[in-house]
């Protein structure tokens, strides 16, 4: 039995479903990440597990306690929230200590854990700066050691780096894991940035419109998305509408081209697929160089090549409705300009085949949605 | 079953808090239409049942017609002057001089430190008697005003400007909120990029976008002028106020549907902001509906 | 940052030395001439009137020399002490009464769910916030006069008869309970704004740190809203301190109130002079400057909490 359990867990606001009969497990000390765009429940999911909202539908079991009708004051989980909420009328330490004079802890204990606690976060001296005089960064870090202050058994976290500058936030997510780890605490996480969920989970819980998409762990999702929603939503990629010719030699064309992907099982032939690749796994090289071992080949030309640090990413024009885009390590690109004709190859295990209908148009879609 | 249980402790809770405040609300409610149904009652019902008679009276007094025009009169002209001093004034602070602030937020608090009857006192002393320090201190502008050609004590201008000083806190906050509220630099830096200058930046892109403060602040003026007595007393200038006072004190009944008729008054210019201010789609109608009396 | 280094390194640039200055110089006197008409209307009808009277309080009216006489007398005449006992505890008595009211009223409005009802009860506030004066004085006449309606009521149906209870509108309490009708609603329009800045994030971070409902409000929300209510009620006192028109409509003199006898000083009633009533003006100010102040100390610790 895990931790914590949601079963068939529901949330309609009227007409509106947010969230859809969602069955999740989590286990003692995991980190897990809600991932999805704005709307899709997550938040809504985290919470219910709070105490905030009332599920329409659904149990929440903690170590085997059903919690779903307790108040949230008596939950005894700490929230850490998107835009801090530090009491603005208290210090650091004042905020810290809250949840532990209201247990009616004894003074020295309390003042022992938040010194402890403060030292924990980095901010030892900042003990009697009130929130306003503090940073975002320091400010959530004071918030964690307040959600941490008591003892909770499972930590929520609701999009705590989205009001951050980007350096902030990645080293304030490296430290909000470690001390996950340090302390084994279970922790529930909600963000919509892909990069942060895959960097710091345990288990990913890629959620759309209510639901869960994929729940696994952060390196299957990315190399094996199980819904076009997952594929499109974590990392990018390039996309075909394919038909199948050949399943099981994994053969497929994509308009005049014939492609090489996995051997297919579960899938006839004739079926539409979506088939993408992932831009780190397109080589490209000059036309006329030595041809590469790839399987496939598609030529085309430069039009953009974007430095990107690491490494350089190219859109290379193949035909009027395709532009596929590259990532080569940046000491390979040097030689590569734009309005050079080369010859794009790939691997066919690097393929990831999705059976689907309107594939392309419902990948269009939530690409335009996040351009929004 | 277990969720079915949830959804009736939560209704619960909720309806548990509903009582709390609302019984107060409610309270005060009842504590502030009591007193506008008795006027409405006491002023039109005579011995038989319902009894316009007293507007009757009122509306064929030379007098109302007189001091209601008088009245009008002089909470357009301090509206007009208060919006058209202050705005631009607020504006011009707020993009070349941001260090004066605090001196306008000074200056707009003294009347709360001085209101209209210690403000009267003072404007009537300035006005009438020579004072060698102040004629020093203004300048020689207020001997300049207080003798011929001029010869302001006691009179409407002086009381129109009387009344801008007395609305100077409110109009001051609504319009400072809302130039706050839009980005004003940043507009006025685009629009002078565009090639506007400064008075067309104000007059097409600020105001506009200031509606609701200018709204709210105009129509605070003129329902604090219209109600205004004790300027218009102590200057001994027949305002409405003034005659709302000398028949209500005749007869109680007169007195009454008066009461009712300034009540409506003030409603029609609350109801005015509200509308006004409402049309514009995609505005925050953050309006602030004080005044002091 | 590249051009300023430059700048900073050479200063021999090709323009003329002085106009790095004249230019500074020329657009700060023009942005000061700007702010001219709005300074001047200021001096003349708002600062010249209290240096006038300031200056008035501390000189003798007939002889013209400096003293404190006037102030002297406030202090010692009974009367003139009185009145500002009265204004006073007045105005501290409809400030609580109106504060503490109009603060419950308002949590009621802001928990309202529908819109319409809380734009509804907006305007209504503010329409009696601004019903002040002689029409409210009039209203309440009409209601709770010897002859008003509730009291005839309560009479007829209730044969309650509140004149012989000891009631009376035209005492320090009827005026009391008369201006606490523009004081609540005023303290509503006031602490509906500053309700909207208590976010409810902070509410439920108080929740899910094991405080109810009561603690949250103990510990958090009141703290929290301390300075908003504190400054709204210094505004309701310098309302009610300051108001004259109504309590003139009511009372005609019967009520010693502070502005009634500056009224007097200025009709030329015998009996206050001018010196006493510059000095009962300049009391007035001494006083409301000090809510003001307590008013505007409270609103800076607001803004630094909001971090605006």
């Amino acid at each position: 039995m895990a931790f914590l359990e949601l079963t068939e867990l529901t949330k309609s606001f009227g007409r509106v479903t947010a969230v859809d009969a969602v069955d999740l497990s989590i286990e003692r000390g995991e980190f897990l990440t809600l991932l999805g765009p704005s709307g899709c429940g997550k938040t809504t999911i985290l919470r219910m597990v709070a105490g905030f909202e009332t599920p329409s539908a659904g149990n929440i079991l903690l170590d085997g306690d059903d919690i779903t009708t307790t108040p949230a004051s008596k939950r005894a989980m700490g929230m850490v929230f998107q835009s801090y909420a530090l009491f603005p009328h208290l210090t650091a330490a004042e905020n810290i200590a809250f949840g532990m004079s209201i247990k009616r802890l004894p003074k020295e204990r309390i003042k022992q854990r938040c010194a402890e606690l403060l030292e924990l976060v980095g901010l030892g001296e900042k003990d009697r700066s009130y929130p306003h005089q503090l940073s975002g960064g320091q400010q959530q870090r004071i918030a964690l050691a307040r959600a941490l202050a008591i003892e909770p058994r499972v930590l929520l976290l609701d999009e705590p780096l989205s009001a951050l500058d980007a350096k902030v936030r990645v080293s304030l997510r490296n430290e909000i894991r470690h001390i996950q780890q340090q302390l084994k605490i279970t922790a529930i996480y909600v963000t919509h940035d892909q990069e942060e969920a895959l960097a710091i989970s345990d288990r990913i819980a890629v959620m759309s419109k209510g639901r869960i998409e994929q729940l696994d762990q952060p390196e299957e999702i990315y190399n094996n998305p199980r819904t076009v929603f997952a594929a499109t939503f974590v990392g990018t990629s390039n996309r075909f509408n394919a038909l199948v010719v050949a399943a099981a030699e994994g053969r497929c064309r994509v308009e005049q081209q014939e492609l090489h992907v996995p051997p297919l099982t579960n899938i006839r032939d004739g079926a539409s697929v979506l088939v993408m690749v992932r831009p780190e796994e397109v080589n490209v090289q000059k036309e006329g160089a030595l041809p590469n071992s790839g399987a496939n080949q598609i030529a085309g030309t430069i039009i953009l090549r974007t430095f990107l640090g690491p490494f350089t990413r190219f859109h290379v024009h193949v035909n009027d409705e395709t532009t596929l885009t590259a990532d080569v390590p940046s000491q390979y690109a040097r030689e590569l300009y734009v309005a050079e004709p080369v010859v794009l190859s790939f691997a066919a295990d690097a393929c990831q085949v999705l059976p689907t209908d309107s594939s392309i148009k419902e990948a269009e879609k939530i690409t335009e949605s996040e351009k929004v | 079953m277990q969720t079915t249980q949830a959804v009736a402790i939560a209704q619960r809770q909720t309806r548990a808090r509903f009582g709390i405040d609302k019984v107060f609300l409610i309270l005060v409610l009842i504590y502030l239409t009591v007193p506008l149904i008795s006027t409405l009652v006491f002023g039109f019902t005579g011995s038989h049942g319902i009894d316009f008679s007293t507007l009757g009276q009122i509306f064929s007094d030379k007098d109302f017609a007189q001091t209601l025009s008088l009245s009008l009169e002089l909470a357009l002209a301090s509206t007009l002057l208060s919006v058209a001093l202050i705005t631009p004034t607020i504006y011009w602070v707020q993009l070349r001089l941001p260090g004066v602030r605090p001196l306008l937020d000074i200056l707009s608090l003294i009347p709360f430190a001085a209101p209209a009857i210690v403000m009267a006192f003072g404007l009537v002393e300035v006005y009438s008697g020579s004072n060698m320090l102040i004629n020093v201190l203004s300048l020689g502008l207020v001997p300049l005003l207080s003798n011929p050609p001029f010869n302001i004590v006691n009179t409407p201008p002086l009381l129109v400007c009387a009344y801008v000083v007395i609305a100077l806190p409110f109009v001051y906050r609504s319009i400072d909120a809302s130039l706050r509220s839009i980005n004003t630099r940043v507009l006025t830096e685009a629009s002078y990029s565009l090639g506007c200058g400064w008075w067309r930046t104000f007059l097409t892109v600020i105001l506009p976008n200031i509606w609701p403060g200018i709204i709210s602040a105009a129509l605070l003026t003129f329902s604090t002028v219209m109600g205004e007595f004790t300027l218009s007393s102590l200057f001994s200038i027949y305002t409405f106020p003034i005659y709302l006072n000398q028949t209500g004190q005749e007869d109680p009944h007169k007195a009454a549907s008066l009461s009712i008729l300034s009540f409506i008054l003030t409603l029609i210019c609350v109801l005015a902001i509200f509308l006004l201010v409402r049309r514009r789609p995609g505005q925050q109608g953050e309006i602030e509906l004080t005044a002091a009396k | 940052m590249q051009a300023s280094a430059d700048k900073v390194t050479a200063p021999s640039a090709p323009a003329k030395p002085t106009s790095r200055w004249s230019r500074p110089w020329g657009y700060t006197l023009t942005s000061w001439l700007g702010l001219v008409p709005f300074l001047l209307f200021c001096l003349l009808f708002e600062v010249l009137p209290v240096v006038v009277i300031i200056q008035n309080s501390l000189v003798d009216s007939q002889s013209g020399a400096l003293t404190l006489n006037n102030y002297q007398r406030v202090i010692s005449q009974t009367g003139n002490l009185h009145a500002f006992q009265n204004s006073i505890l007045l105005s501290l008595v409809t400030a609580l009464s109106g504060g503490i009211f109009g603060f419950l009223a308002a949590y009621g409005v802001y928990n309202l769910r529908a819109n319409w009802m809380r734009n509804f009860l907006v305007s209504f506030s503010s329409i009696a916030a601004n019903f002040a004066g002689v029409p409210l004085a009039f209203a309440f006449i009409s209601t709770l006069g010897v002859t008003g309606f509730v009291t005839v009521l309560l009479h007829t149906w209730l044969h309650v008869d509140l004149y012989n209870l000891g009631f009376n509108l035209y005492n320090f309490w009827g005026l009391a309970l008369t201006y606490t009708y523009f004081q609540i609603p005023l303290m509503i329009l006031v602490t509906l704004p500053a309700l909207s800045g208590l976010r409810p994030v902070w509410r439920e971070a108080a929740a899910n740190l094991g405080a109810s409902q009561w603690t949250y409000w103990r510990r958090v929300a009141l703290p929290i809203l301390f300075p908003s209510i504190i400054a709204a009620m210094m505004l309701l006192f310098a309302n009610s301190f300051g108001a004259f028109a109504t309590a003139y409509a009511l009372a005609q003199g019967n009520i010693n109130l502070v502005t009634i006898l500056i009224s007097f000083a200025v009709n030329g009633n015998v009996s206050i002079d001018p010196g006493l009533g510059n000095a009962l003006s300049g009391g007035m100010i001494i006083v409301l400057l000090l809510a003001v102040s307590l008013y505007s100390i409270m609103l800076r610790r607001i803004s630094t909490w909001q971090g605006r």
